[in-house]
């Protein structure tokens, strides 16, 4: 694949959400790109994207669609094993969104796959884009505030209103892969193992909230290793149905280091008491979801050309995939009659 | 007499969840929490776990039948809000309203609305209890909704009432988050020391009004719902004083005013010529072919003239840069607190025996527990404990 202008082509399978507001928008403003056709079940949707970003072909069978250099797989994780092997088969290089797959074993077929196939495979985990996350990665791998004493993280917003029908894929644990944990915790798992540098982990204990086999809250405490450290303790929790204090909390021996979560959250230092005490100026060069979509579109569309692993290299996000995979499998469920929460 | 059945629609949002909780306490009523899928259910579950949960939509007809076939009450909390589509979101709500009147068993409507109605800043000379101001897409849609309610409430002999809620707080509302981190804002500073009226209301005292409503024979209407008397340095003191925080500073009447005329005087012309006066002009000094320009031209000018320009030029930078700072200071203050009282007839009605309003305590050591919960990130090891 070479790069030239208008000479990379892709093309979409799902026009949902985050295709629609997030990756078209980028891709439609890349010089070197150009959109080759949409697929989606709901043909009528696509042919309206389709229409709005002029993109020739609109599909509802992939089997159909012509041949490309990348695809975009922004389907939920549930309907993708089918999907993917046939891209893979056909030599698309491949965009997937997060999460990549419900099981360590999954991701290790796909990257097999894809290894099989020559192909190269990237996946959305945009947060390591984050100002903070690179920021603080920078800063412990390079060993400025000595060792890690404990961390703790935190996602979590009582869903008010979801402007979803019956039928949405988030409300399907078989087809959203379980959860809030799946949904947004492969987010905040992934910025640990990134901010963290970790090569290694277990669980000690994980208790999830379900209701219906749907997940909407997860609590677990286990430890991780890195380069530096063995055993370093770590706790985390996701929920949908709580406000929580978001942000990933490393406990150094006389402070805190909070690594804001969003794009526009801050590196900060907080007292072991958790009182603020300073933050630190990012570049700000990539201060919203937008331009970070931008920059991991950037390094796949490179990691294709050069074949050298990016930031979005699929092998990158197994440990994520690992650690959810055990905290589903390993956890106390509570979905009992009274629902109360533990620490009410 | 059997139990009412009661359905909440939006009962996972924050006011429908409080009210399907408070429900479940009463004997004499049954209520049913209807959400749109199985997410808003498991909220629901979790905070009212014995509680009956219908999923499905309520502006398609049939399945309208089956959520609310059997109710004697409606609470309506929902409402249809898509984004960058107020043709949509209005199509839905009528057809909503349309379901709630086609469900031959209801006999009574209640139907939340907003302050909003009014405007973000209410003036009750300009937005009036009759014919209301709203300048949101939120106002504007809720005021449509309760328009459509009262025309559909002239077909058929079912009671409604239309509920204008003030800004309600308490545990969990984004009202009360708000009130926490503006208490904790160094700069923040109460307009008029918090004189004004709050238009506001506790969510179990809410609760409890609407409870009361489903059973009381109160003329069908419209009506506000708010602590008449409740200024926003009690609401504030309420929230400062449960989180042992100190009381918020009050900002001098000169500048609130000054600040209260602003929200008031809110003009299309005076927006453009505001954006036009904040283009930066000056920075076309910046480009090396007009600066060279220009030093070309002052060295033309007298040195009388060049002073004064100088000067003058110093003190417009001093200007703006320090208008910079307040105005980030003032982005903060909502119009919402410059509010007067909500124009109209007030909702007040005896509380229904049985229907307990919480003490005071409990309302604050609720507030306690929730802001802990989301401003501390520790919650091990003590409180890793299923049960």
């Amino acid at each position: 694949m070479k790069s030239a202008a208008g000479n990379i082509k892709i093309g979409i399978i799902g026009a949902g959400a985050v295709a629609t507001d997030l990756h078209l928008p980028v891709l439609a403003n890349f010089p070197d790109v150009q959109l080759r056709w949409l697929c989606d079940i709901n043909k009528k949707r696509a042919k309206y994207l389709a229409k709005m970003y002029k993109i020739p072909q609109v599909f509802d069978d992939i089997d159909q669609c012509s041949d490309v250099d990348i695809v975009l797989i922004a389907i939920p994780v549930g309907y993708r094993p089918i999907v993917m092997r046939k891209v893979l088969k056909r030599g698309w290089h491949v965009f997937c969104e997060k999460p990549f797959a419900i099981s360590l074993k999954e991701h290790d077929e796909y990257l097999a796959e894809a290894n099989k196939y020559s192909v190269q495979v990237g996946v959305g985990l945009v947060r390591r884009y984050c100002p903070a996350t690179i920021m603080a990665k920078k800063m412990l791998s390079e060993g400025y505030f000595g060792p890690i004493v404990e961390v703790w993280a935190n996602e979590g917003m009582r869903t008010k209103r979801t402007g979803q029908d019956a039928g949405w894929y988030g409300g399907d644990p078989k087809i959203g892969g379980g959860g809030i944990l799946m949904e947004t915790g492969s987010h905040l798992v992934d910025q640990i193992c990134t901010v963290l540098g970790v090569n290694g982990l277990s669980v000690d204990r994980c208790i999830q909230w379900t209701f219906n086999g749907l997940e909407f809250q997860t609590r677990f405490t286990g430890s991780l290793s890195t380069k530096e450290q063995c055993d370093l303790k770590c706790s985390f929790e996701v929920s949908r149905l709580e406000d929580l204090c978001n942000g990933i909390f490393i406990q150094l021996s006389n402070f805190i280091l909070k690594c804001g979560l969003f794009f526009d959250d801050p590196l900060e230092l907080l007292t072991l008491n958790g009182e603020h005490i300073s933050r630190f100026e990012t570049d700000g060069e990539c201060n919203t979801i937008g331009k970070a979509f931008y920059l991991e579109w950037r390094d796949f569309i490179n990691q294709c050309i050069t074949g050298k692993p990016s930031t979005v290299s699929a092998d990158t996000a197994r440990l994520p995939t690992a650690l959810i995979e055990q905290c589903y499998r390993h956890a106390e469920i509570i979905n009992n009659k009274t629902g109360k929460l533990g620490y009410n | 007499m059997g139990r009412i059945k009661v359905a909440v629609t939006g009962a996972a949002g924050q006011i429908g969840s409080v009210l399907v909780r408070r429900m479940l306490e009463l004997p004499h009523i049954d209520p049913i929490a209807i959400c749109r899928n199985s997410i808003s259910a498991g909220i629901i579950h979790f905070s009212s776990p014995q509680c009956n949960i219908r999923i499905g939509s309520i502006t398609d007809i049939d399945s309208a039948k089956q959520l609310l076939g059997d109710a004697e009450v409606i609470i309506n909390c929902a409402l249809a809000m898509i984004s960058a589509n107020p043709k949509e979101s209005r199509l839905q709500n009528e057809a909503m309203t349309d379901c709630f009147f086609s469900m031959e068993k209801m006999e009574r409507l209640i139907h939340l609305s907003s302050l909003s109605v009014y405007g973000g800043c209410i003036d009750g000379t300009k937005s009036e209890f009759e014919k209301p101001r709203p300048d949101s897409d939120y106002g504007r849609a809720k005021l449509r909704t309760e328009k459509h309610i009262k025309k559909r409430a002239l077909s058929r002999n079912v009671k409604y009432y239309i509920l204008r809620l003030g800004n309600v707080y308490g545990a969990k509302m984004d009202r009360s988050r708000q009130l926490i981190e503006l208490a904790q804002t160094p700069y923040f500073r109460l307009p008029f020391n918090g004189e004004l009226p709050s238009n506001s209301i506790h969510v179990e005292k809410l609760a409890a009004v609407i409870i009361a409503l489903i059973s009381n024979q109160m003329k069908s209407g419209i009506y506000n719902v708010a602590e008449k008397q409740k200024t926003w340095r009690q609401v504030f003191d309420w929230h400062t004083q449960s989180l042992k925080m100190p009381p918020v500073s009050g900002m001098p009447r000169a500048y609130s005013l000054q600040l209260k005329n602003s929200f008031r005087k809110i003009s299309i012309i005076r927006d453009i010529i505001g954006w036009l006066s904040s283009l930066p002009i000056l920075s076309l000094v910046k480009y090396p072919a007009i600066f060279d320009g220009l030093y070309y031209l002052l060295n033309y000018l007298p040195l009388s003239l060049r002073w004064h320009l100088a000067t003058k030029y110093k003190r417009l930078e001093a200007g703006r840069q320090i208008s910079e700072i307040s105005k980030k200071n003032n982005r903060i203050v909502s119009p919402v607190y410059f509010s007067n009282a909500m124009p109209g007839n007030y909702l007040i009605l005896p509380l229904e025996a049985g229907v307990h309003y919480p003490v005071s305590e409990k309302l604050s050591y609720s507030l306690v527990r929730w802001n802990e919960r989301y401003s501390k990130p520790k919650w091990l090891p003590n409180s890793f404990n299923a049960n």
